[in-house]
């Protein structure tokens, strides 16, 4: 990944923009764990539909700023979540391990903005 | 690389806007301005007329097949380069190809390459390049 300069010339522009990503994850996931609950309530297809777009979205973002440590997680929800978009309803089993990659995935987060904040 | 190309960036993830925005500008000196979904996306291409377009696949409403769509069937942005953005793998190659879409640039992308593949997949055209 190169280094590229930020708008004003002066720093590291790529590393901010990764460092707000970063500190976006929590956002995420919290979004997605609302999702989540939402699907599980009432598995209707926006709510199925919307965290499935929710879970790709983070999946390719993670993979654009090559965030391995969150791909695995991002890439099993988004597989989870594909199946229940356009008919099949998840089924409890399904729910709990979308539920179980979601706290894996928010350890892996913090883990990574550690390791950002960390850096110099 | 042609430093005066324009581009409008369609994306709704705010994170890759912003990292596909820098990356442009910086290892190709594009002028990229981007919108946050589909309708703003549609208004600053008919504004700007840009040299291409960069749009998401997936995005909430007004999904990159439509927004596509939109701009083929506008005589005005119809000769714009499309290119369609997305990390899915499973992709309606008829639907691209009825579009017109000039081709799919995958996520993730290599940052040093990326403006390569955008002008490969424009057939290296600038849309509003004088004819000879």
């Amino acid at each position: 990944m190169p280094m590229l300069p930020n708008s004003s010339g002066d720093g590291d522009g790529i590393g901010t923009v990764r460092r707000q990503f970063a500190v976006g994850l929590a956002a995420r996931i919290v979004a997605l764990r609302e999702d989540l609950e939402a699907v599980s309530r009432c598995p209707d297809d926006y709510h199925r539909h919307d965290f499935f777009r929710k879970a790709h979205s983070l999946k390719g973002a993670a993979a654009c700023f090559r965030a391995d440590v969150l791909l695995s997680h991002a890439n099993r929800l988004t597989d989870l979540a594909r199946g229940w978009v356009g008919g099949t309803s998840p089924t409890h089993d399904q729910i709990a391990v979308a539920q179980t990659e979601l706290q894996q995935l928010e350890l892996e987060c913090e883990r990574y903005l550690g390791s950002l904040e960390a850096s110099p | 690389m042609e430093t005066d190309f324009r581009v409008v960036l369609i994306e709704d993830d705010p994170d890759l806007r912003a990292l596909i925005k820098i990356t442009l500008e910086y290892t190709s000196g594009w002028e990229v301005t981007t919108a946050e979904d589909g309708p703003c996306g549609l208004q600053a291409v008919k504004t700007l007329l840009p040299d291409a377009v960069v749009v998401d696949l997936m995005m909430p409403g007004m999904d990159g097949y439509e927004v596509c769509r939109r701009l083929k069937h506008d005589s005005a942005t119809a000769h714009i380069p499309l290119v369609l953005l997305t990390a899915r793998r499973e992709l309606d190659e008829d639907r691209i190809h009825a579009l017109g879409i000039a081709g799919v640039l995958a996520k993730p992308f290599d940052p040093d390459r990326v403006a390569a593949q955008i002008l490969e997949l424009c057939g290296g055209q600038n849309a509003n390049a004088p004819e000879q």
